[in-house]
């Protein structure tokens, strides 16, 4: 079985800060996987650490059954785009493209091609002249066209204009589906991420607080907007696990992590006028878990 | 491990993209070195062949040129490895690196190997063009002289071997290369050690530095005053392997150490292959480094602390080590220096004053340890390794620097032979005897301490492989024993070969008698070292090779006949041979010698025949001592009236016949030996052998004793005021 499996891993930084400390995680070989969490909780780490940049202190990182550092018949399904694009400034698109063909058995000139025409880049103008979002870009195909197994992108959509991104997504989407890419995406636009991943991992100070597809975190918390006559009893929501309530006049809005029926039947025996489940983005999701921890902006 | 480079695809193609992004270094190399020595020939070439009488040529300064071109090509290693592993310096560019599916020992060695080829192929293509270049302007200058070989230049004899011009700069070129290599490899080392640009180019600097100068540093504060070693000859075998520059200052000071016995280029090859040997060493360390380092450690000063912290004792350690050349004086400024530079450093690492509190304890704690050690390893006997005598059985051969009863200086005889072994060691067990039971050596750089004098340096090739270094001092007894290897056919051997080496090179030599100096050279001889020759014979260059063939022939018979009587009491002294300042007595027992120069027209007579026929108004005895003594006799009885020890002086001009007679008779035995001073060694000093002394007693019967106080302050009555600083001179013997 194909997938990236986080056994009891810690990793320090100069032995005295712990960036992730015992965590588990298993990452399904074809799945859109989105790391998220506040900033400094791991999750650049964690990229790091699957592409083999990074080894750990203890426990186990194992891609496909093997060993990821210093092994280069894994690291040649990995790719790994990372947030800085400086480094590729004193290449072309065909001189960076010929530096990745070399270790990439797979690499695709077709496919690279392809993905160029559709994007309109230059060919043979150093990557320094171009926009932020153009060496994006660039070395998002690039990356593509290696057909790795696994493409690992950080912060990868910061740059890019509205339009790109949404080529970007298609072009991710297509290779998912042509060849079951893995796609593992740390990002802060939990838009994005919530278009793309299927699964997402909270990350937050070194652990993982859940890893589940996104339609389960979605089902499993819930915005509520009810407006009474009279106020309930207090023990009217006996059960429910209340994460937040508010009351703006006549309306209260509860936020409620449990099932979507079990919730509704209890709200609706309180004999309320109004009563309203809403979804909540991934956004607001995120920001109410990093409230829980302490996470939030009431705190600054 | 280049071979699985080019195997592996991967690693091959990230090969090929380095050289691609050294290919700017690589064209400034390579523009650097092809402006330098090619450059500087050429220029030297158009000197000869258009201006040749002219003082200052355009080569002039291409010749300086050359050298600084050179020297930037040099430091452009510097470059090449910080832009190869530059990211284990960026952060931005670690992430992309090492992700590569490459591993560390591809990533390591492809950097490193493409590297030195962009830094040494550019050196070996513009060697190429300096050989040709050479030869040309070689070629120009010998002109319608050169006789047959390359490029018409005769080579040059040396040690009996000829050598060509290019094997010289081929050897030049091989040493540099070899040096450059592990100039690279060792910042490379410094970039592994050290996580951002700056540290890493100022442990390029330091590592440079340090690693010859600690070795420096180390021994001599361990070995310097220790009583019969040598801290040259512990420190320079270590320096010339372990670091460029310590290769480059071992070759210049082991160029002089080179005996007649070694061939130059299997000892110029050996040298390298220890340099090569330590290189590889340093590449493995920088791996091992390399693959323990962590690529979150990018941007931090120093990957290691270990390391910062064994750099940062070093330094403390060598500027406290100034403080005990003067205690009072010193202790003061040097502990203000160590603080400051420590805290400065420290600073730099920091970034800033962060933690100053644990840097200053830090400090303290380094300086503690720098005092340490210091103490420990100002053994003033060196840990005992000044007192080792190796066993006489587990010696394959033993060079000595014997400065023989019959000679001045020369250089090292080497001894297979295993009684003359046994003597040595024997000697050698006898002055360590003698330096250990004074224990009155101070600590390594005090001033005012004393010093072991010494007078031998032998050298050990054991059975085993090692070698080792001892320098001796030699009493008067000790030499008398030691004398003994003077019977040895080695000895002779090597006298003759010596005597022969030199005057091959030198195109000449002397025959100094008290009377006369006779000078024979061939013609390419351009002058006699040695001021006024009486008599010169110039002769054809056949003549003059056949002459110095029969006279080293004469010598090896003549010193191998030698008894040890002979030896340690000569007798009928007639002068000496003399190349370069090395002296060789001869005496009339050493017939085949004296057959020789008679048969060449040198030295036909014998002492006392020609003072018999040329006798001067003046003191005969003035003539022979006229460049030691100022004119005054000066007889010693050191050696055969022990007892006695004083010294009796004839202090007048011959008046009677009997003492002109007894004067001529003492004239043709005085033997050129003198036991005044604790150094057998001073020179121009005569006695008289055992069974003439009545003669001197007579003489001096006959004149009058006079103290040797007023003696040195007489004034000389046929000399000059010029020796009045002599007398000054020559108080410091006594």
């Amino acid at each position: 079985m194909k997938m990236i499996e986080f056994k009891e891993l810690t990793k320090k930084f100069s032995n005295e800060f712990t960036a992730l400390d015992k965590i588990n995680l298993t990452i399904e070989k074809g799945t859109a996987f989105g790391l998220l969490g506040s900033n400094g909780a791991g999750k650049s780490t964690m990229l790091r650490l699957i592409a083999g940049i990074y080894r750990q202190e203890a426990g186990e990182l194992l891609i496909d059954g093997e060993k990821v550092y210093d092994n280069v018949k894994i690291k040649e399904k990995i790719f790994f785009i990372n947030d800085e694009t400086i480094q590729f400034g004193h290449h072309t698109l065909k001189s960076l493209k010929d530096f990745y063909k070399g270790f990439y058995p797979n690499f695709s000139e077709e496919l690279f091609d392809s993905l160029r025409e559709k994007i309109g880049l230059p060919f043979d103008k150093k990557l320094n002249q171009f926009s932020k979002g153009m060496k994006r870009q660039a070395i998002v195909i690039v990356g593509l066209a290696c057909q790795t197994d696994y493409l690992m992108l950080d912060e990868a959509f910061d740059g890019l204009d509205p339009a790109m991104r949404i080529i970007v997504k298609r072009m991710l989407v297509d290779a998912m589906i042509d060849r079951e890419l893995t796609v593992i995406i740390s990002s802060h636009n939990l838009k994005e991420i919530s278009e793309i991943c299927d699964t997402v991992a909270f990350v937050h100070h070194g652990q993982i607080l859940f890893a589940k597809s996104i339609d389960s975190v979605k089902n499993e918390i819930h915005k509520i907007q009810v407006a009474y006559k009279e106020a309930p009893e207090e023990n009217a929501f006996e059960g429910l696990d209340i994460v937040k309530a508010e009351t703006t006049q006549s309306v209260r809005h509860y936020i409620v992590r449990g099932d979507h029926d079990q919730i509704k039947k209890v709200f609706e025996a309180t004999n309320p006028i109004i009563f309203e489940l809403i979804p909540l983005t991934l956004e607001e999701i995120f920001i109410i878990e990093m409230e829980g921890k302490g996470y939030g902006y009431e705190n600054i | 491990m280049a071979m699985k480079i080019f195997k592996n695809a991967a690693a091959l193609h990230y090969f090929k993209t380095d050289l691609k992004k050294n290919l700017k270094f690589f064209i400034i190399c390579l523009a650097l070195h092809m402006f330098s020595f090619p450059l500087m020939f050429i220029t030297m070439t158009y000197d000869a062949t258009k201006r040749p009488e002219e003082y200052l040529g355009i080569s002039d300064f291409f010749v300086a040129i050359a050298f600084l071109f050179a020297g930037l090509a040099i430091l452009a290693g510097v470059l090449i490895a910080i832009n190869n592993f530059s990211y284990l310096h960026k952060k931005h560019e670690s992430d992309t690196y090492m992700s590569l599916p490459l591993s560390d020992k591809q990533r390591f060695f492809t950097d490193y190997f493409s590297g030195l080829a962009t830094y040494i192929v550019p050196l070996i293509i513009s060697g190429v063009f300096t050989f040709i270049t050479a030869g040309i302007f070689i070629a120009t200058v010998t002109g319608d002289n050169a006789k047959s070989d390359i490029f018409g230049y005769e080579p040059i004899i040396y040690n009996d071997h000829t050598i060509h011009w290019f094997e010289i700069l081929f050897i030049a070129y091989f040493l540099v290369i070899i040096a450059m290599i592990m100039f690279y490899t060792i910042t490379v080392l410094a970039c592994t050690l050290c996580g951002s640009i700056f540290e890493a180019i100022v442990h390029v600097i330091i590592l440079n530095g340090a690693i010859p100068g600690m070795i420096m540093l180390v021994t001599f504060i361990m070995f310097n005053k220790v009583p019969t070693m040598s801290w040259y000859s512990v420190m320079l075998p270590i320096l010339s392997k372990t670091s460029p520059i310590g290769a480059a200052v071992s070759y210049v000071l082991y160029m002089g150490l080179i005996d007649y016995d070694t061939l130059l280029l299997p000892f110029l090859f050996k040298f390298s292959a220890w340099l090569i040997v330590f290189t590889v060493l340093y590449v493995i360390g920088s791996f091992l480094l390399y693959k323990f380092r962590k690529a979150e450690d990018v941007a931090k000063p120093y990957v290691f602390k270990s390391y910062y912290y064994i750099i940062m004792t070093c330094i403390t350690f060598a500027i406290c080590s100034a403080i005990p050349v003067y205690w009072e004086i010193m202790l003061a400024p040097m502990l203000v220096v160590a603080v400051v530079f420590y805290l400065i450093f420290e600073v730099i690492t920091n970034r800033g004053f962060k933690k100053f509190g644990y840097s200053a304890i830090r400090c303290a704690a380094t300086i503690a340890i720098s005092f340490v050690l210091i103490i420990i390893l100002n053994n003033p006997w060196g840990f005992g390794l000044g007192k080792i005598v190796p066993k006489a059985s587990s010696v394959k051969s033993v060079s000595i620097t014997y400065r023989g009863i019959h000679s001045t200086y020369y250089d090292s005889i080497t001894f297979t032979d295993k009684d003359a072994i046994k003597i040595i060691t024997e000697y050698h067990k006898d002055a360590v005897e003698d330096a250990y039971k004074d224990n009155d050596y101070g600590n390594f750089m005090g001033y005012d301490d004393n010093y072991y004098d010494s007078a031998h340096t032998v050298t050990y090739k054991l059975k085993n492989g090692t070698t080792f270094t001892r320098e001796l001092d030699c009493d008067t007894e000790q030499l008398l024993a030691l004398a003994e290897i003077e019977t040895f056919d080695e000895y002779a051997k090597g006298m003759a070969n010596r005597f022969y080496e030199e005057i091959k090179i030198e195109n000449q030599f002397l025959f100094i008698t008290p009377f006369e100096t006779y000078g024979y050279g061939n013609e390419k001889s351009t002058g006699f070292f040695y001021g006024d020759v009486d008599v010169e014979f110039i002769a054809s260059d056949e003549k003059f090779n056949s002459f110095a063939k029969d006279l080293k022939k004469a010598i090896e018979r003549d010193f191998s006949e030698r008894t040890y009587n002979q030896i340690i009491k000569p007798y009928s002294y007639c002068g000496y041979l003399s190349i370069n300042g090395k002296s060789q007595y001869v005496y009339e027992y050493d017939e085949h010698i004296l057959s020789v120069l008679k048969k060449y027209g040198i030295y036909t007579t014998t002492p006392k025949k020609y003072l018999e026929e040329n006798y001067f108004d003046t003191n005969p005895f003035n003539k022979m001592y006229i460049n030691y003594t100022n004119n005054m006799s000066s007889y010693s009885y050191e050696l055969y009236k022990k007892q006695e020890k004083s010294y009796r002086y004839f202090n007048k001009t011959p008046s009677t016949p009997r003492e002109h007679e007894l004067m001529l008779e003492l004239a043709t035995v005085l033997v050129p030996f003198n036991f005044e001073s604790e150094n057998p060694y001073v020179l121009g000093h005569f006695f008289v052998p055992e069974q003439y002394e009545h003669l001197a007693d007579e003489l001096y019967s006959l004149g009058s004793e006079i103290p040797y106080e007023e003696w040195i302050d007489t004034e000389v009555e046929y000399g000059d005021e010029y020796y009045e600083d002599y007398y000054d001179e020559y108080e410091y013997y006594e």
